[in-house]
């Protein structure tokens, strides 16, 4: 028997539908892209394939804790309510503090803000969407007069000229990548200009690639304006239509910016390739520009946006089909959270905190008295306050701000200071869990039940198809129950989730009459039954057009008092930091294909660490070069905040000087490789967005005696080291380590005598190699390779072999299979497809991405790959 | 064909002399009238299989390889059990100790060796023994019938074979040996012990740095006494310490034998028309006791006699592959000169099996092997190769990686 099941991917913003089948006779689940949905219609990526590896109560958080000590959950939440209101009694509502996540659904997220600035009285509630999203919430809010996303992924396709900026989408939004690929293929008069330092995986479908200076976006689009101006290339009519402070920005952005030269010289690109980009987006009404977090992490993000928003606004491209500014979320809900007012300077349904009608209409909403009426602290802020005392008491859920905020030790520092850490999260491990007074178990994905909205502001329902694991509970119950707990019963009597979103809903339309944008008034009366078949929509949903809206502003009216969109006078600046000579290098951070975040979840699934299996620093090959380091040798990277220690990898679309390192290692995966550590914390000034894009950073070799492969049933302790990475793959522990000084075979033996009844060694002293196979009764406990470099393995043929009891120990120390392993690069995650096999089809004659697909089925599943498929297609030609 | 055909005689009828037959009837089956004189009283057998002989693996049958009829059917004359004693080269004539006389166009000396004894006081007594020959193995597995203890004197491969052998046969044996370990010159300490251990598992004593003082017993002999007051009672004793080239006759001839008879790339020794091959003979400093160069000395001596212009001997190192009582051990290189060599050695407690090469500026120059020799073929090539080798450990895990 098979049940299938709709719901949404939990991994970014693009918000895709999947198809769960779960076998009721196997107890099998497969994940598959919903066909139906709007987003992606049955396309899913890699990550979104492997959801099913994720499942399941392995080490997931089964049971509250309290002070280290698991406690039923009435325990806990009297705990929580108690400390909280301790808190409070002693040093006012200010002194507690929630931290949530755009991981939260919009039901969670609703009751955590309503709870806060509606009933505690604190705006102190800040979300990791600050560290994402607020920036572009802030350009949106001066531009609009509201947080809307003008467009829809349809205008992505429909665009003439596609400008995609600060983000890497083949890796980090694959499923609109691939759509935007399969457009330009049917229509290859599609333009599409790719604003990047690195040529990244999305540059390889780019016409034009811009490897701008890193943080001179600003400069680039302010040209653009003086550019736009001085050709004539500007729509008069709709600016004297539809905006206002048009003549103020246009003044300033001429006498700034309108001699290309100067520009291009800024952004460190030549002048011609600045031409060809401002004479293509001259020529191209039907022109979509995406921003993402190149632009909005940032210490000058806000008036990035504003300088791409104000080029939108002068050809008046916005609200028609093809032509849009358009801000791509990094998570699943952080569209969600902004709905709530998640943010520290948000109220709920799109209100301000500044705006006293706004507080009074919320106040009769909400039947309370004690609305916030000032802003809270925002992310780092709030987090400065812990250090400092301000702040006592904190509820950290659905995130790991130990991994995530910028100077990543000082926020250690903050929690360590705090009297109560409150944490929910669903897994039994994390860099913040290690931190908390109070764990709660959260329901995770596949258990918890409610709604998200993604980048294209469109609402759909993520469904629970499996049973909560131990005493696992969604995070809007346990708000609701600590709110009935500090006496706020009435407000929070809430029986499913549904009734959270009818209220969500109702209060968007409440005393609305289109003055806001944000308006689902139509859904306010769902019937439970009817929540629980929604389908996908696009918001606004107002009970006048219950099929929901694609485009906003399509009218050319926008929700500022007057109507009329604001022109802004952008600000353009260089980076915050600047290298010196101590520290040469400026580091880039961002996603990597295969992983999400903190890897709570991803890192659980052995395909997705099939890809990149380690944390690294990507450096061009004429600084390895000056730095005296070769591929794959670690360094370690630092600067006065703090240190990581990685992998160098070879990347010639790194521009020299420049660095990259993914954001998702942390203490629970690797010995130091929290990115965010060496990220200072200088943020936008308006959004409070930190800038982690550029950081000046110090590189230096770090020079290994010995580096060792350790597979082991259980962990295992580790001889002294200066390196460690470790993954969980097919019920083993993999564990890569790297150290000074040499232990001995004997020291080793001796460190996991307990887990080992009898070894199988190979002993080279001398030479420096030393393998090692441990059985206890007969199956092998053990394994590891230890050398001067690092092991070469076969590992996934050694994963299925260390169960085969045909193979001896001697096979099986050897790492690889007796006929020679494929040990090269895994190109394609879905069908684990490698680079050798790739290198033997493309000299097969298979030339053509279809082709490499039709022979070896890399690229056909999610085609996340297929941009590497690409390079290696290049890279073969040109040898 | 004009005049009668040369007269050649072989003194001796090891397997030298069989294989010497076998080449020289491949080549030109009538060119000489041969006679073969044997001090043994059987006729051509494998002396190798000896061993499984006595602990009844083998049959007669089986280790008899050239019996009278054979003899007959090519038309070569055996004598048997009657050993040449006198050689008059002037004359070219042999006399036997029955006195027959046999006068030779050619000759060759195929002598062989005998065991090695330990002359300790008490040795000539009844009970102890060698194990060379057919007549020896047929004693000691007669003895054998009678149960009780036996000691073997000497741990290497011949005396394992024969503590075997006895051991199959329901003796309780302890091998005595005075090098620190077994098979000291094939095998390393650890392969040793190994070796020591597996045959202690399967009921057969080892003494090791054992030095042997007398032999107790009034006649029949009772038990060895070692140095320490170590006194270990038997009722048989069997010497397995080696071999010494048997040169007397040669000697008597006059002709040269610094350890054995000196004999040249093709065989031929100081005197005209006078050849020897086999354990009796040296090339340079090079002494023999496996078998494969004796066959190819033999393919060169008969090729020689048959006028062919062969190239002459060519020296060639031989692994010891081997099985005692089940347990295969491999053994390549010289283990005496490995100063300085890089070493790496592979042991797995689980399966009983242990491998350890030695390298020397990036080459193999031996390997030893215990209870798994799959790959020994491919090291020994190796180490004669002396090809590079990149990854020793790879090498070490899996011979075909090289």
């Amino acid at each position: 028997m098979t049940a299938c099941i709709n719901s949404t991917c939990p991994y970014c913003g693009v918000g895709c539908g999947v198809t769960v089948s779960a076998d009721t006779s196997t107890h099998s689940i497969s994940v598959q892209g919903d066909q139906q949905h709007p987003a992606n219609q049955g396309r899913l990526c890699v990550k979104g394939s492997a959801l099913a590896d994720t499942l399941g109560s392995n080490a997931r958080l089964l049971q509250p804790q309290v002070d280290g000590e698991e406690v039923s959950w009435v325990k806990a939440l009297d705990s929580i309510a108690s400390r909280m209101r301790k808190t409070i009694d002693e040093y006012g509502p200010d002194s507690v503090a929630f931290y949530v996540s755009g991981q939260l659904l919009t039901e969670d997220y609703y009751v955590a803000n309503k709870l806060m600035k509606g009933f505690i009285g604190s705006a102190n509630i800040d979300t990791n969407s600050r560290l994402c999203m607020s920036t572009a919430v802030a350009a949106h809010k001066r531009a609009f007069g509201s947080d809307t996303v003008p467009g829809c992924y349809e205008d992505l396709e429909l665009a003439d000229l596609l400008v995609i900026t600060g983000s890497n989408m083949a890796w980090t939004h694959p499923v609109v990548y691939q759509r935007i690929v399969a457009a330009k293929k049917a229509r290859p008069s599609m333009r599409v200009v790719v604003i990047d330092p690195r040529r990244t995986a999305t540059a390889e479908l780019a016409d034009l690639h811009l490897a701008i200076t890193p943080g001179s976006d600003g400069y680039l689009f302010d040209g653009l304006l003086a550019w736009l101006i001085s050709q004539r290339a500007i729509d008069s009519r709709y600016i004297l239509a539809h905006t206002e402070e048009y003549l103020t920005a246009a003044r300033a952005s001429l006498a700034r910016s309108s001699d290309p030269l100067a520009v291009a010289a800024r952004c460190g690109i030549s002048v011609d390739d600045l031409l060809t980009f401002y004479r293509w987006y001259c020529d191209t009404p039907r022109t979509v520009t995406v921003f993402s977090q190149g632009i909005n992490q940032s210490a000058s993000g806000v008036d990035k946006a504003g300088a791409i928003l104000n080029c939108h606004l002068a050809c008046g491209r916005i609200g028609k089909p093809g032509a849009t500014p358009f801000s791509i979320t990094g998570q699943p809900n952080a569209m969600g959270g902004r709905e709530v007012g998640g943010l520290a300077n948000q109220l709920a349904a799109h209100m301000d905190i500044d705006n006293p009608q706004h507080r009074d209409l919320l106040s009769r909403f909400w039947n309370s008295d004690r609305i916030v009426e000032k802003p809270g602290l925002k992310a780092v802020d709030l987090f400065d306050a812990m250090a400092d005392g301000r702040i006592r008491f904190v509820w950290i859920m659905a995130t790991n701000p130990l991994v995530s905020l910028p100077d990543a030790n000082r926020v250690r520092q903050a929690l360590a200071a705090c009297d109560c850490v409150v944490v929910s999260d669903c897994v039994d491990d994390t860099d913040t869990l290690r931190l908390a007074d109070i764990k709660l178990p959260a329901a995770g994905w596949g258990e918890k039940d409610g709604t998200v909205t993604n980048s294209e502001r469109c609402i759909s329902r993520q469904r629970a198809f499996l049973p909560m694991p131990g005493q696992a509970r969604p995070d809007w119950w346990a708000v609701c129950e600590v709110a009935k707990r500090l006496g706020f019963g009435q407000a929070f009597n809430f029986e499913n989730a549904a009734a959270i979103f009818r209220e969500h809903a109702a209060l968007s339309a409440f005393e609305n009459k289109g003055r806001r944008d944000f308006d689902i008034g139509a859904l306010a009366r769902l019937k439970d039954a009817e929540y629980e078949s929604l389908a996908p929509v696009q918001w606004p949903v107002p009970s006048s057009r219950r099929q929901g809206t694609a485009r906003m502003f399509v009218d050319g009216r926008f929700f500022t008092p007057n109507g009329r969109a604001c022109f802004v006078d952008v600000t353009p600046k260089p980076a915050a930091q600047r290298c010196d000579a101590q520290h040469p290098f400026m580091l880039n951070t961002g996603r990597i294909r295969d992983q999400w975040h903190t890897m709570t979840r991803t890192g659980r699934s052995a395909r997705l660490l099939q890809h990149i299996a380690e944390p690294f620093v990507e450096l061009h090959e004429a600084d390895m070069h000056s730095l005296g380091v070769s591929e794959d040798q670690l360094v370690r990277v630092h600067n006065s905040l703090g240190e990581c220690v990685v992998r160098v990898r070879r990347q010639d679309g790194q521009t020299p000087g420049t660095a990259f390192m993914p954001i998702h290692w942390n203490d629970c995966f690797a010995s130091a490789a929290r990115v965010d550590s060496l990220v200072a914390a200088v943020c936008d000034p308006i959004s409070g967005q930190p800038a982690f894009k550029q950081t000046p950073v110090a590189i230096s070799p770090l020079r290994s005696d010995w580096q060792a492969l350790l597979l082991s049933r259980t962990p295992l302790p580790l001889p002294k080291n200066h390196y460690w990475c470790r993954r969980e793959q097919a019920g083993w522990q993999v564990l890569l380590t790297a150290g000074a000084r040499r232990p001995t075979l004997a020291e080793l033996k001796q460190l996991w005598a307990s887990e080992v009844d009898t070894w199988a060694e190979l002993d080279d002293e001398e030479g420096g190699d030393i393998r090692l196979v441990g059985y206890a009764g007969g199956e092998v406990r053990c394994w590891l390779s230890l050398r001067l470099d690092r092991p070469e393995v076969d590992e996934s043929w050694l994963l299925t072999s260390l169960a085969d009891v045909e193979l001896n120990a001697r096979e099986l120390a050897r790492g690889i299979p007796a006929t020679g392993g494929d040990r090269s690069p895994l190109i394609c995650s879905c069908h684990q497809v490698r680079t050798a096999r790739l290198q033997t089809a493309i000299a097969e004659g298979h030339c053509t991405v279809e082709a490499l697909g039709a022979c070896t089925r890399a690229g056909t599943n999610c085609g996340s790959c297929i941009p590497e498929l690409k390079q290696l297609l290049v890279v073969s030609a040109v040898a | 064909m004009a005049g009668p055909r040369p007269r050649l005689l072989i003194i001796g009828n090891g397997m030298a002399a069989t294989r010497l037959l076998d080449e020289l009837l491949l080549r030109d089956a009538g060119r000489f009238a041969i006679t073969v004189i044997g001090e043994e009283s059987a006729p051509g057998y494998n002396r190798i299989l000896l061993s499984p002989w006595l602990a009844g693996e083998k049959t007669n049958e089986q280790v008899i390889t050239h019996d009278q009829a054979w003899y007959y059917r090519h038309g070569i004359r055996l004598y048997t059990g009657d050993p040449v004693v006198l050689i008059d080269h002037e004359a070219k004539q042999a006399t036997t100790q029955s006195g027959a006389v046999f006068s030779w166009d050619k000759l060759v000396l195929a002598t062989g060796s005998r065991a090695a004894h330990l002359r300790l006081p008490g040795h000539e007594q009844a009970g102890v023994l060698a194990f060379r020959t057919l007549a020896d193995a047929e004693q000691l597995h007669a003895a054998a019938q009678r149960g009780g203890a036996a000691v073997v004197i000497g741990g290497g491969l011949l005396g394992l074979e024969a503590a075997w052998g006895l051991c199959r046969l329901g003796m309780s044996v302890t091998v005595v040996h005075n090098g620190d370990w077994l098979m000291n010159r094939q095998l390393d300490r650890e392969a040793g012990e190994l070796l020591a251990a597996s045959l202690q598992a399967r009921g057969i004593n080892v003494c090791v740095s054992a030095n042997s003082e007398y032999f107790t017993g009034d006649g029949q002999v009772t038990g060895l006494m070692l140095s320490g007051d170590q006194h270990i009672p038997c009722s048989l004793v069997v010497m397995a310490l080696g071999i010494v080239p048997e040169v007397s006759l040669a000697k008597s001839m006059g002709l040269d034998c610094p350890r054995a008879i000196a004999v040249d790339a093709w065989l031929r020794t100081s005197l005209t028309d006078v050849f020897a091959l086999g354990e009796c003979c040296q090339i340079d400093e090079e002494l023999f006791g496996m078998v494969a160069p004796i066959y190819q000395q033999a393919k060169v001596l008969a090729g020689l006699l048959c006028g062919v212009n062969d190239p002459g001997y060519c020296r060639e190192t031989l692994p010891t592959r081997l099985k005692v009582s089940g347990i295969d051990v491999f053994s390549a290189g010289d283990l005496s000169a490995l100063e300085g060599c890089r070493t790496l050695a592979w042991r797995d407690a689980q399966a009983g099996h242990y491998r350890r090469l030695w390298f020397r500026r990036h080459q193999l120059v031996a390997a030893v092997m215990f209870g798994e020799v799959d790959d020994g073929a491919a090291y020994f090539e190796l180490i004669e190769q002396g090809r590079p080798i990149r990854n020793p450990a790879e090498l070490l895990f899996s011979a075909e990686a090289a």
